[in-house]
């Protein structure tokens, strides 16, 4: 199996996950008249009516793209409409909703001949700036109190609001996503890269509460990381 | 090198707005802005508000403060809103608009 293949059928999978996942967030924000609307862009919404089949769409496609059937338009349709969801409302809006897009979008575009190379030189720099970013936007009071950290792990975990504890993790967390960003860029460094990102994704998925958006999360970023191999540059 | 330059532009500029914010990769940046609504009612009880009676999903980047306050006014009757901002204790009081 081709990286490239890996990374279209974790993608598709993914995007079928996620189409589950917001389902009944989709339903619930069309037709229950207590939910406040926040939008993002002024698209038109989906009726009560219609919210079940944009989701039932979203799967579809996405499965469409892990069968690799028509992958430059599939692909392109599952980004658009990825693309209409997370901007319809604040509460639609996922980082990870995001990624899933700018993946599609790229995916879709190498699978032509035209985009190939510089679609796949994207999708390798996608991981560097989710993870870059990701280690950026942490460097902040809130979460190096650990705070932020305490409050989204698992409780079996036991760990406090406060104290050297959560904020020794929260220090941790960024080490670890900008030792992966830079890992990825780097040709010597990559297995260790991959390793330490394998662990990390693992982590999200043990620790954190929304298990199921951290298992189509990982899913996405570890089938973009075989395509890290076949270029010596990012 | 155009998509990537947007790539690095986007996030970078949410870097300087208040966290966590939108489009720039800000995955459990920081705390919501407010948390623990409750409504002033009329005769001066205060009655904790449910948030997921008025949020489909929660997220630390929702604009609460902007979203909430009118539709727990408009809905309730009360005469105020109250929320904590998540790092301070003391509550803050909106009044209602009716």
């Amino acid at each position: 199996m081709s990286p490239l293949t890996i990374a279209r059928v974790g993608v598709g999978l993914a995007a079928t996950v996620k189409a589950l996942e917001f389902w009944p967030v989709l339903v619930r924000l069309a037709g229950d008249p207590r939910v406040v609307q926040m939008p993002l862009a002024p698209w038109p919404r989906p009726s009560a009516a219609a919210a079940p089949w944009v989701a039932a769409g979203w799967a579809g496609l996405g499965l469409t793209v892990a069968a690799g059937k028509a992958v430059p338009v599939t692909g392109t349709l599952l980004a658009v409409l990825v693309g209409y969801v997370l901007t319809l409302d604040q509460q639609t809006y996922s980082n990870h909703l995001y990624l899933l897009s700018l993946l599609a979008l790229l995916l879709a575009l190498a699978h032509t001949r035209r985009h190939r190379e510089p679609a796949l030189a994207l999708l390798r720099w996608q991981l560097v700036v989710v993870y870059g970013f990701a280690a950026a936007s942490k460097i902040n009071g809130d979460f190096l109190s650990g705070r932020v950290i305490a409050e989204n792990l698992h409780p079996a975990f036991g760990v406090p609001a406060a104290g050297p504890l959560p904020a020794s993790l929260a220090v941790a967390a960024i080490a670890i996503e900008v030792f992966v960003a830079w890992s990825l860029l780097r040709h010597r460094w990559r297995t260790a890269g991959v390793i330490v990102g394998l662990a990390l994704h693992l982590a999200f998925v043990l620790a954190i509460t929304q298990t199921i958006a951290m298992i189509a999360f990982a899913v996405m970023c570890l089938s973009i990381y075989p395509l890290a191999f076949t270029t010596a540059e990012v | 090198m155009g998509f990537l330059a947007v790539q690095i532009a986007v996030p970078s500029w949410q870097l300087t707005r208040p966290r966590p914010a939108r489009f720039g990769w800000q995955m459990y940046a920081a705390g919501a802005e407010a948390e623990a609504f409750s409504v002033v009612g009329r005769d001066g009880s205060v009655t904790s508000l449910a948030l997921d009676d008025f949020v489909v999903r929660r997220r630390d980047d929702l604009d609460l403060l902007r979203f909430l306050p009118p539709a727990i006014c408009a809905r309730t009757g009360a005469l105020a809103v109250r929320y904590r901002r998540a790092a301070a204790s003391e509550p803050v009081e909106i009044p209602c608009r009716h």
